[in-house]
């Protein structure tokens, strides 16, 4: 066997049959749940071992398990986040989105009945109650959503930041209703996804329940197939863990005594810095690739543990972050990089309006999808997400902010049209075999095409900051 | 190359990706008339040659 296999069946291991049995005889699956205790263990879903364990004891009543047991810890770990300790206004909030939550699944469960108006436009109707309800909290002065005395204002927040959290999940749940599978799914399935233990963002990493369930394990051994892969990623997690502890130790190290290797910055502290003083360029075009590096590789990190927690439940799920660095086209890095963002931005805007508009014009339908998706629908997905911080505070993130990420959207979008057209112009046209230094090239290309556009999207983004740093990057002063 | 299967699963295989899907959905609005503004787009329908002659054969019910 040529060393190129050898490594193959190693980085490979979870396809190797011998293992799969292995690994359901006592030993191995001992060894298995060692492993797995191993590497979760200093991380927040440490909890969620035994209930890995019991899903796998008792697969007839994995839906229960992880429903009850992964809700219940998302309930008790975001409403400590929003600073609910009473266990009156606990239960309150519970039932209220809970609720909220089955008033949703039996809308869906009654899709062939609804208006026609909603049952041609469910994501709008839902975009539009949540809207609606923002703006009935507007009723409420900004005082009374802080004020730990007016409990019900407080609480009702609450319910509605958690409505802005999980309303592409119910996205999801409409969805179900309107292909008719959800006559055969019962609320508690739902619940799977629309309580999310693993993963603390909006975005539904395995989709909604109808992908989930495309993607359950059938078998023993197949459930074991799928669990050496989730260990796959978890080992991959630590991994590149560790390397971002390097990468610290070497660039980015703030400790008193251990000064770093080369001093580089990322990205909102380089642009911080450059309003006062232009570091090189090398600290410069280091600090941006480095740094976009860096920010890949911990997205790709929280993807690993969360999709891999998902496998060790029996879900044989798309990796969320896969080889991104290795893309030689912008469209191949935003397929690899952030998976079930994408995915969403996809089902949610580029189909609906792919469907919908220039049925006769192939350039213009994939313009105005790739725009509405990448743009406006990324846009308005990052406004969604600062809603918290709106009904807690009371302050809009400034204009700003988001004028600056409507530039990255909206050149993100451009650029991505542009890449679909290039891929489509070379479909059909015999595979030329480039040579390594044009791959490097075309891999450098879309490193730095990425590293320069989050210069307008990072935590203290402002436009005219942001785009001035870039000019002056080239020498352009303003 | 080893020959595709009816069940083999494209888009998992690396087989088709995103693009190609989008060719996909334009060939059965052209070729079969399906229009799939009335029920969206589900990806699992379009991820193996028998989901997609599955897909057809309802639409055509």
């Amino acid at each position: 066997m040529t060393l190129q296999n050898q490594v193959r069946r190693l980085t490979q291991f979870h396809e190797e049959p011998s293992l799969h049995a292995w690994s359901i005889t006592s030993v191995g699956n001992f060894s298995l749940w060692l492993i797995v205790l191993l590497i979760l263990f200093q991380t927040e879903y440490l909890f969620l071992v035994p209930l890995m364990v019991l899903a796998q004891i008792f697969p007839q009543h994995r839906t229960w398990i992880m429903t009850v047991g992964g809700g219940g810890l998302f309930l008790f770990k975001k409403l400590n986040q929003l600073q609910v300790t009473s266990p009156f206004w606990f239960a309150f909030d519970t039932l209220m989105i809970v609720g909220f939550l089955y008033l949703f699944y039996r809308i869906a469960k009654s899709f062939a009945k609804l208006p026609k108006i909603i049952k041609n436009h469910p994501q709008l109707f839902l975009h539009a109650l949540l809207w609606v309800g923002i703006g009935l909290m507007f009723l409420f002065p900004a005082e009374a959503r802080r004020d730990p005395s007016r409990m019900l204002a407080l609480n009702l927040t609450a319910c509605l930041v958690f409505f802005a959290f999980l309303i592409w999940r119910i996205g999801f749940m409409l969805y179900s209703g309107k292909r008719g599978t959800i006559k055969q799914q019962g609320f508690v399935e739902h619940l799977i996804y629309c309580l999310p233990y693993l993963g603390s963002s909006q975005v539904p990493y395995g989709k909604g329940l109808d992908y989930l369930n495309s993607k359950r394990s059938t078998d023993r051994l197949e459930l074991a197939r799928i669990q050496l892969a989730g260990l796959k990623l978890l080992l991959l997690a630590s991994i590149w863990e560790l390397a971002l502890t390097v990468v610290d130790a070497a660039f980015f190290s703030t400790a008193v005594d251990a000064e770093p290797l080369f001093r580089l910055h990322h990205i909102s502290e380089l642009i911080a810095i450059s309003t006062l003083h232009m570091p090189g360029p090398v600290t410069i075009w280091g600090s941006l690739i480095v740094d976009m590096v860096y920010e890949t590789t911990q997205l790709a990190i929280t993807g690993h543990l969360i999709i891999g927690c998902l496998r060790l439940f029996g879900f044989n799920l798309f990796r969320n972050t896969y080889k991104p660095l290795l893309a030689r086209t912008l469209i191949d890095f935003w397929n690899r990089y952030y998976f079930y963002f994408k995915e969403l931005l996809v089902d949610f805007f580029f189909f609906p309006v792919y469907l919908a508009v220039f049925k006769h014009h192939p350039k213009l339908r994939i313009f105005a999808a790739t725009m509405a998706s990448a743009c406006l629908g990324n846009l308005y997905y990052h406004v969604l997400q600062h809603f918290d911080l709106l009904m807690i505070t009371g302050n809009l993130p400034s204009f700003a902010r988001f004028s600056s990420y409507l530039f990255y959207s909206f050149v993100l979008g451009l650029a991505i049209f542009v890449s679909i057209l290039r891929e489509q112009n070379q479909r059909g046209q015999p595979h030329v075999q480039h040579s390594i230094w044009v791959t490097l090239r075309k891999i450098a290309g879309v490193w730095i095409f990425f590293a320069l556009l989050r210069i307008w999207d990072h935590s203290s983004s402002a436009f005219m900051q942001d785009t001035t740093f870039f000019l002056a990057i080239f020498g352009i002063r303003l | 190359m080893d020959r595709i299967t009816d069940n083999d699963g494209l888009i998992k295989s690396g087989l088709i990706d995103s693009l190609a899907m989008l060719e996909i959905i334009a060939f059965l609005e052209s070729r079969f008339g399906i229009d799939f503004s009335e029920t969206g787009v589900d990806p699992v329908d379009l991820e193996s040659i028998q989901k997609i002659l599955d897909l057809i054969d309802r639409y055509k019910q």
